[in-house]
């Protein structure tokens, strides 16, 4: 007995007669009937009554159908989980990120990827140090692992995607706005101020103890170890707060005033990754990454530029991906400590 | 950034002194769809 002789028995069951179930099946009627009288043979009773052109079931056959059912519909189970790891029809995604990046750009590439995706289930781990992001792609707790740095993040054994920087902005305190209209302040107007800063071992507060570091009177009103409760601490009047900037549109939303500070620090955004054997889900993610590395200049092929647009990334993905984007040539240049400066 | 893109584009030879160029970037970085600085940049002019 096979899988086969079980599809279809059942189907001569559902369609109720051997013509209807052979066009369903899309075989040849003497062929379905070969089979099933194969069938019939092994368990050595009829499974069918013909009367007339039409079969009904005996009381052996009414006995197979619910077994039969199972085993086929195990087998289709069985059949899609295979196929799900072939391709990224369903599955999962394992992340790890770092507090800022897990902000932006990780919002915006999970949206592309569950919009593109959108039966894989993602999962985001949280990690405080670059260290704890590359253990969790080594040991395998996640594929993917999103970072930022004070400088672009190389590691041995795992694939680094450069994928942007992000100046650190000071987000004001609307009690204690002082800093009229200007776009950017400097360090040294920070000096008598109150801030809301995060625990020892970020950039954000490297910033602001290198800042005390060169004399400038900084007062650190809060330390909090939790990225999610500066804002709110902003927002109470507590103090400013330095953060990178992927947190300016959250500011805004909430109506608060960011600026630049001159000189210009910059969190280096990179993704990493096992360097073999990754899920066609973290491959996808990837290629999503390299998308957004890109995606500059990819809205700027979209307009089907007639003049020559060179399109300046130190990032490999980015170059990558810009090669293929109509009207575009992109040239790779080394990264730069202060990019804005 | 300005200076940066002048030098590139004429060290490889892909502009000279007094051509036009349109700079787009977005600043800062870290908000995708950001392009909000559009700049009119005569190649080898030090207008930054």
């Amino acid at each position: 007995m096979d899988v086969r002789q079980l599809r279809y028995f059942l189907a001569v069951v559902d369609h109720e007669g051997f013509n209807r179930a052979a066009e369903h099946l899309l075989i040849a009627q003497p062929s379905l009937s070969q089979t099933i009288k194969a069938l019939e043979q092994e368990v050595g009773v009829p499974l069918f009554h013909r009367v007339g052109r039409r079969a009904v079931l005996s009381q052996a056959g009414k006995e197979l159908v619910g077994p039969a059912r199972v085993v086929v519909r195990d087998l289709d189970v069985a059949k899609s989980a295979i196929d799900a790891l072939k391709g990224v029809r369903s599955g999962r995604l394992d992340l790890t990120a770092m507090p800022s990046p897990g902000i932006e750009p990780l919002t915006s590439m999970i949206a592309t990827y569950t919009r593109l995706h959108p039966s894989v289930t993602v999962s985001v781990g949280a990690a405080f140090t670059t260290e704890d992001v590359v253990a969790s792609v080594r040991n395998g707790t996640s594929e993917i692992g999103i970072l930022g740095s004070d400088k672009p993040f190389r590691a041995p054994d795992v694939d680094v995607m450069q994928l942007e920087r992000q100046p650190l902005v000071l987000i004001i305190n609307p009690h204690a706005d002082v800093f009229g209209r200007r776009d950017a302040i400097e360090r040294a107007d920070l000096g008598g101020h109150r801030v809301v800063a995060s625990q020892r071992g970020s950039l954000m507060r490297w910033l602001v103890d290198d800042i005390l570091a060169s004399g400038i009177s900084v007062e650190i009103a809060v330390e909090v170890a939790h990225r999610t409760s500066i804002l709110p601490l902003v927002l109470a009047g507590v103090g400013h707060a330095v953060m990178p900037s992927s947190w300016a549109p959250l500011a805004r939303q909430s109506g608060l005033r960011v600026v630049g500070i001159k000189p210009t620090s910059v969190l280096y955004v990179a993704v990493l990754s096992r360097q073999a054997d990754l899920t066609p889900s973290a491959r996808a993610f990837l290629g999503v990454a390299a998308d957004y590395a890109a995606s500059h200049a990819r809205r700027l092929s979209r307009l089907r530029p007639v003049k020559q647009v060179f399109a300046l990334t130190p990032s490999q993905a980015a170059m990558n991906v810009m090669t293929l984007a109509w009207g575009i040539q992109p040239l790779q240049v080394p990264f730069v400590a202060h990019p804005m400066a | 950034m300005t200076a940066r893109v002048d030098r590139v584009l004429r060290d490889m030879g892909l502009a000279q002194a007094g051509d036009l160029t349109v700079i787009a970037a977005g600043s800062p970085p870290g908000q995708p769809g950001s392009t909000n600085s559009l700049k009119v940049h005569r190649v080898g002019d030090q207008d930054d």
